[in-house]
């Protein structure tokens, strides 16, 4: 095979269905129904994103909060939300683009994207955090924690999953395994309220393993949910 | 032969989609998204015509291309509100005209009956009884040997190799469609041109006259 595809050569290639005047069959009554527009969908972006805000927020006023939140430094608190925050703008930024033809980023740039958030994630939280002290009880601590961020991921998932439902034409498992992504970090923001265990190895397998598996949730939902 | 007749074909390629931009029936499908359902009809006479084509190279069958026009308009319908404001509409179209063609040569009913082969490929078929363009020029058996040796390759060198050379887009653009990177889908059309240009040189029946 030459290195390079030259465009031109394909033109060799005469055309078997070329049909002048060949016209399709006459439409079928235009569809009813489920199709919703464009303000209506806004609309569902809107009440979606609060409702998954509230769902989170929700979970740290009634349900579970860090017993040291008011005694802890803004800055520390801010911290630990900007990181994860940061990674789930990034993640939902992928799935909300949409590119120079309305199609998404390409899939090379999509797939970077995707897997972007996490590694920001990790390394931010490894870089910022303090060491882990209870080594001995780490995974009974870091299975509660992965426990708690399923069911904060669970919520803004199904909530994305509703607003995007048959949205993408183009490249739906990446957009949509970049919305896991998305919802794994806002629940891992979360969870910087609501556990109050720091130390670094702790927060990214307790609270960062949603990300990932968020994400491959989100490219298993991709081909059936999400595509158009 | 076959040089002869591709001087022809070749005038006769369509403009880059992005060059040439349908831009009523981007408009209209920009009106449908916003919820105007009377824009329905001017898209559908405007953009279905193109996407029969499409339909019908990438499935070789003239009636399965007309249903699967009627599906890709129900999940145009369905996706609208989706579409990007300011967007080019025929794009998008292809892209779910595709997964609309995926999911048809996916489905048991058409794997059981054997209507698709293993490798996604068609089997050969009578031309439609309407497809007489190019034939008076350039001969049934040149364009039977296109079709059957398109209908034989897999379904991702078939897609991309139609999309670039008779649907005229970009790769660019075909690989925004395809979901696929442009490397893979320059690969893939080529493997397609390459075998159609051996079956085209296998039955020249002037020895040198391809290149």
């Amino acid at each position: 095979m030459s290195d390079e595809l030259d465009l031109q050569q394909l033109g060799q290639i005469p055309d078997p269905f070329a049909v002048p005047g060949d016209a399709p069959s006459p439409p079928r009554p235009a569809p009813t129904g489920a199709g919703p527009s464009r303000p209506q969908l806004r609309r569902r972006r809107t009440i979606a994103a609060s409702a998954a805000l509230a769902y989170e927020v929700l979970w740290v006023v009634l349900v579970e909060h860090r017993r040291d939140l008011g005694s802890l430094p803004a800055w520390t608190i801010a911290l630990g939300l900007v990181v994860p925050l940061a990674a789930a703008v990034l993640a939902l930024g992928v799935v909300t683009g949409k590119g120079r033809r309305g199609l998404g980023a390409p899939v090379v740039w999509l797939a970077a994207l995707s897997v972007l958030p996490v590694v920001l994630f990790a390394v931010a939280t490894v870089a910022t955090s303090p060491a882990d002290t209870e080594t001995a009880r780490f995974w009974d601590l870091a299975g509660r924690c992965i426990g708690i961020t399923a069911l904060l991921t669970a919520g803004p998932l199904a909530l994305g999953g509703w607003v995007f439902q048959h949205a993408f034409a183009a490249a739906s498992v990446w957009r949509t395994a970049a919305l896991g992504v998305g919802c794994g970090a806002l629940a891992a923001a979360t969870m910087s309220l609501a556990c109050w265990h720091a130390g670094a190895l702790h927060v990214v397998v307790g609270h960062g393993a949603m990300i990932v598996v968020g994400g491959a949730a989100g490219a298993l939902l991709g081909r059936r949910l999400t595509r158009a | 032969m076959w040089a002869e007749v591709s001087d022809s074909v070749v005038r006769r390629a369509p403009a880059s989609l992005m060059a040439d931009p349908n831009e009523r029936l981007d408009a209209a499908m920009e009106r449908y998204a916003r919820g105007d359902d009377g824009a329905f009809d001017e898209l559908y006479r405007r953009g279905a015509p193109r996407l029969r084509g499409f339909l019908l190279r990438l499935s070789g069958d003239g009636a399965l291309a007309d249903d699967l026009v009627q599906e890709v308009f129900l999940r145009v319908h369905r996706a609208r509100g989706h579409f990007a404001p300011g967007a080019a509409a025929l794009p998008w179209i292809f892209a779910i005209a595709r997964n609309v063609f995926l999911d048809h040569t996916r489905h048991p009913r058409v794997r059981r009956g054997g209507e698709l082969r293993e490798d996604g490929g068609i089997p050969e078929r009578e031309a439609p009884p309407d497809t007489k363009g190019d034939e008076a020029l350039i001969g049934n058996e040149l364009l039977s040997i296109v079709r059957a040796t398109l209908a034989g390759l897999p379904v991702l060198q078939r897609e991309a190799f139609v999309l670039i050379r008779f649907e005229g887009l970009s790769v660019s653009e075909a690989a925004q469609v395809l979901g696929a990177t442009e490397g893979a889908v320059k690969i893939r059309a080529f493997r397609a041109y390459e075998a159609l240009r051996a079956a085209l040189k296998q039955n020249d029946p002037k020895p040198g006259a391809t290149r």
